[in-house]
């Protein structure tokens, strides 16, 4: 089978999808590039739906389908149209087989309306198409028609999340759900139906018999055996009974808890919105400190204008020119005018510079006053001069710098203020992603989403509960009846009357455990099977070279249904927490990979988020992996191989090269809600949905543009 | 007699632009109470008082190599008086002095101070206009001053002769 084409219509955000995927067989990969919250894991369920109807290809009947935000009481129709062909090895004659390719078109519809926070769905309504040269025929059994073509029991192994895969070996999951995670997938291969059916059929002859049995026994020990015989073996079947739904429940609520997980992943990756408060508010007093820096660096600059550098800067060599006149007049005496002090000194001596007494009184005395009197009056514009050259010629030494300091500063400045600046517009960036994250928010949404999540979480630990309570009632049940068994079959053969009904009875517990061994021979024939092949896969995706002493030497499913690594020093490590992020994926990815090849089904292979939590070599060579025909598949498998990759940006990362090689189609999905945030361009309508475009890994254009592209080196679409 | 008192020399001489700038002086100094909503800033009014920019423009003015007497720019426009304004920036009087000296190449010049404070106001009228100019080019002003100031010593150092 592969598919050629779907429309998908008002299937939660996908209101109106087109895509078409790749038929070209060198170039198998249709990769539908999405970031998170926008359709890629709606684009699995809307495919899983359209092929496998409500009743096998939802997780849970309760979750509604329709966009979030269409209106109460308003019927909505969610309708899935798929184009697909199917190949089919036709015998020609005895020596001669050839492949016969038909082409039908599948439409599945259903009518859900919303009301008061819940919701009804109508049943669906299934039309297949078979396209014939006479036109487009109605297949009678659309449903019947459509298991034969891609079986029920492979929607989950065909059609795979990245992550809830983990399931298989993930530490959330109990030991018991794992093991019986894994033993239904290899059980799903098997298509052993019919003899499923056969072992039931022997068991309710056998209970008929039995209660024959125990009416026609004779009063006494045979008859009260028998009846006790029997209302344990109802007990029994009731616990077998309670602990498949138990079991299969427990699936649906790992399921749904996985699911849960996302969904408040992904609200939360809009952000906590107490943490986003903080950082808003550490983000605000960031702020006002550069503001307050701004302030200071501008009093700095306004000082700058005004100070002592400009002017020295601007008219240093006139103040030079003025401050050499004065100097001149220094090398010629004129200043200072050393007179004064020593006649003042010569005074408060007594004595003259000649030798003579300056005695108060005397002519000399009063002479030298008179003289220092004159020398004062004489002296004001010289004092001026002396002043002035005394504080210039102090000056002149910083002077010199300074002529210059005026670029220093202005230039220090300018880079101190260009980096506030930028610093600023960073942060009013940060506060502007901040708030608008916080408007983006529905606190109650997040609550909602955190209270499924632990629902989810306290059933699905009350489910192991119970599960656990089965299997030891089911353990001390097993020898009473064994007991009772043993003595039934001792009366039974001292009972001449019940001959022929013991011989009938004997025949069918005979019949019934032929059958059980078969089922469990072909059952371990298929482990095994699915065991090598995943041990291959497994080793060539993460590059491990046993021979060469790699720390991972093999991984297999054991014959209780576990799956393991095992390790160079002899260990057996359990994937679940001994094997790192990366392995763990690959191993979760060549166990699906394995059975879908071991199936030998034909169908594509729709895979949600395969690349998360990988890089370097391992994602490349998982990339590889997935991109080439299976080798150890059958001809119609690798005639019909198709692999569709719901694929982050992020995921894309370093596998840019592979891609161009193997890519046959490209869609990008946008949600226009993710404008402003991410998206650069504001879309033409602002209700919440997923826009299309044809850009491929490498390629933006006005509708996906995300403000993340340079990141990614994107170029533009033209 | 102490640094402080150069500055006593000038005692109420008044400090003037041309009239016809007084309507830029005002727009780039922070003297003026801003009018309601008006966005007050050092980046928008790089002066904090006229005396600033009008040392600025001096010194920008003597750059320029040029004076502007009151015949040649109309009436002038007396916004303070010396003794009310250099006391603070004694540093001002000592320069203003030192370009007089040079001016005149005599010490004479410091016996008229008011010949000095014209010699200061008539360059102050050639540069005034200069930075007005480099101002208005500019969405921040202060920029404008600064570059032009910038170009200025920068062309002193490395003159365009050489």
């Amino acid at each position: 089978m592969r598919l050629l084409s779907a429309e998908i219509t008002n299937f939660r955000l996908l209101r109106e999808v087109s895509l078409e995927f790749s038929t070209n067989r060198d170039r198998a990969l249709t990769v539908i590039r999405a970031e998170n919250a926008s359709g890629k894991t709606s684009t699995l369920k809307a495919l899983k739906w359209g092929l496998f109807g409500s009743k096998d290809g939802l997780d849970s009947v309760g979750e509604r389908l329709s966009p979030i935000d269409w209106p109460d009481k308003t019927p909505c129709e969610l309708r899935v149209r798929i184009d697909f062909e199917h190949t089919l090895p036709v015998q020609i004659d005895a020596s001669t087989i050839r492949e016969d390719t038909q082409k039908y078109t599948l439409i599945r519809k259903a009518v859900e309306e919303p009301t008061d926070g819940t919701f009804t769905r109508s049943s669906d309504k299934t039309e297949l198409l078979h396209h014939t040269p006479a036109g487009a025929e109605p297949v009678a059994g659309a449903e019947a028609r459509l298991r034969e073509i891609i079986p029920a029991d492979m929607r989950n192994i065909f059609f795979t999340d990245g992550d809830a895969a983990l399931t298989f070996i993930s530490a959330d999951a109990g030991r018991t759900t794992k093991i019986d995670q894994v033993k239904n997938a290899i059980r799903s291969l098997l298509g052993l139906g019919l003899l499923e059916d056969v072992e039931s059929a022997l068991k309710h002859a056998r209970s008929r018999l039995l209660r024959r049995q125990r009416d026609d026994a004779p009063a006494g020990e045979l008859a009260k055996v028998t009846q006790s015989l029997q209302e344990k073996e109802m007990q029994r079947d009731g616990l077998q009974s309670d602990l498949t739904q138990a079991r299969t429940r427990t699936v649906d609520l790992e399921r749904r808890l996985t699911e849960a997980e996302k969904e408040l992943t992904r609200a939360l990756s809009l952000g906590n919105f107490d943490e986003l408060a903080n950082q808003r508010e550490r983000v605000s007093l960031d702020l006002k400190a550069r503001a307050q820096q701004e302030s200071q660096l501008i009093r700095e600059h306004t000082s700058l204008l005004k100070g002592k550098e400009l002017s020295w800067g601007l008219i240093g060599p006139e103040l030079s020119r003025g401050l050499d006149l004065l100097r001149q007049l220094v090398d010629k005496g004129i200043i200072p005018k050393a007179s004064l002090p020593i006649l003042r000194d010569r005074l408060a001596d007594g004595r003259c510079i000649c030798g003579a007494a300056l005695t108060p009184g005397s002519d000399a005395r009063k002479h030298v006053e008179q003289l220092l009197e004159n020398e004062k009056l004489a002296d004001e514009h010289s004092r001026l001069l002396t002043l002035l050259y005394h504080t210039a010629d102090a000056d002149s030494d910083d002077a010199r710098s300074e002529g210059r300091q005026f670029l220093y500063i202005s230039e220090g400045l300018r880079r101190k203020r260009a980096d506030n600046l930028r610093a600023t517009e960073d942060l009013e960036r940060q506060r502007k992603e901040l708030e608008q994250k916080i408007s983006d928010i529905n606190a109650v949404d997040i609550q909602s989403k955190t209270m499924a999540r632990d629902t989810a979480k306290s059933s699905l630990k009350n489910q192991e509960r119970r599960i656990t309570e089965i299997e030891i009632a089911l353990r001390s049940l097993e020898p009473e009846i064994e007991a009772l068994n043993t003595k039934q079959r001792e009366l039974r053969r001292h009972s001449q009357k019940l001959r022929a009904l013991n011989a009938q009875i004997t025949a069918t517990e005979d019949l019934s455990t032929v059958v059980q061994h078969t089922l469990e021979d072909m059952q371990h024939i298929y482990l095994r099977r699915v065991s090598d092949q995943m041990n291959v896969l497994f080793m060539d995706m993460i590059g491990a070279d046993p021979s060469s002493g790699s720390v991972y030497q093999s991984a297999e499913i054991t014959s209780e249904y576990e799956i393991v690594v095992n390790s160079v020093d002899g260990r057996r490590l359990s994937p679940d927490h001994e094997v790192n992020g990366a392995a763990q994926r690959a191993l979760t990815f060549a166990f699906i990979w394995a059975l879908t090849e071991v199936s030998g089904v034909s169908a594509p292979r729709v895979i949600d988020t395969p690349l998360g939590m990988m890089a370097g070599t391992v994602k490349r060579r998982v990339l590889e992996l997935i991109a080439e025909p299976p080798q150890s598949a059958n001809s119609a498998q690798q005639a019909d191989h198709q692999v569709v990759l719901l694929l982050t940006q992020s995921e894309i990362a370093d596998t840019e090269d592979i891609l161009d090689l193997r890519v046959g189609s490209s869609i990008s999905y946008s949600n226009t809600e993710h404008f402003p945030r991410d998206l650069v361009n504001e879309p033409a309508t602002r209700q919440p949905m997923i826009i299309t475009c044809k850009c491929s890994h490498r390629q933006y254009c006005e509708l996906c543009e995300r403000r993340s592209r340079a990141h990614y080196h994107l170029v533009a679409r033209t | 007699m102490s640094s402080a008192e150069l500055t006593t020399r000038f005692a109420n001489l008044p400090l003037r632009f041309p009239e016809k700038v007084m309507d830029l002086v005002i727009r780039y100094t922070q003297t003026r109470k801003p009018h309601e909503d008006e966005e007050r800033s050092g980046d928008l009014q790089p002066f904090e008082r006229y005396v600033d920019l009008w040392w600025t423009a001096l010194c920008l003015g003597v750059r320029e190599g040029r004076r502007t007497p009151e015949l040649e720019c109309g009436p002038w426009h007396k916004f303070i008086d010396t003794n009310q304004i250099l006391p603070s920036d004694p540093w001002r009087a000592e320069h203003l002095m030192l370009l007089a000296i040079a001016e005149t190449k005599s010490t004479e010049v410091l016996s008229h101070p008011s010949q000095i404070v014209e010699i200061a106001n008539e360059y102050a009228a050639t540069g005034i206009r200069l930075i007005a100019d480099a101002m208005a080019r500019e969405n921040r002003p202060i920029w404008g001053a600064t570059r032009l100031v910038e170009d200025s010593i920068s062309s002193l150092a490395s003159p365009r002769s050489a």
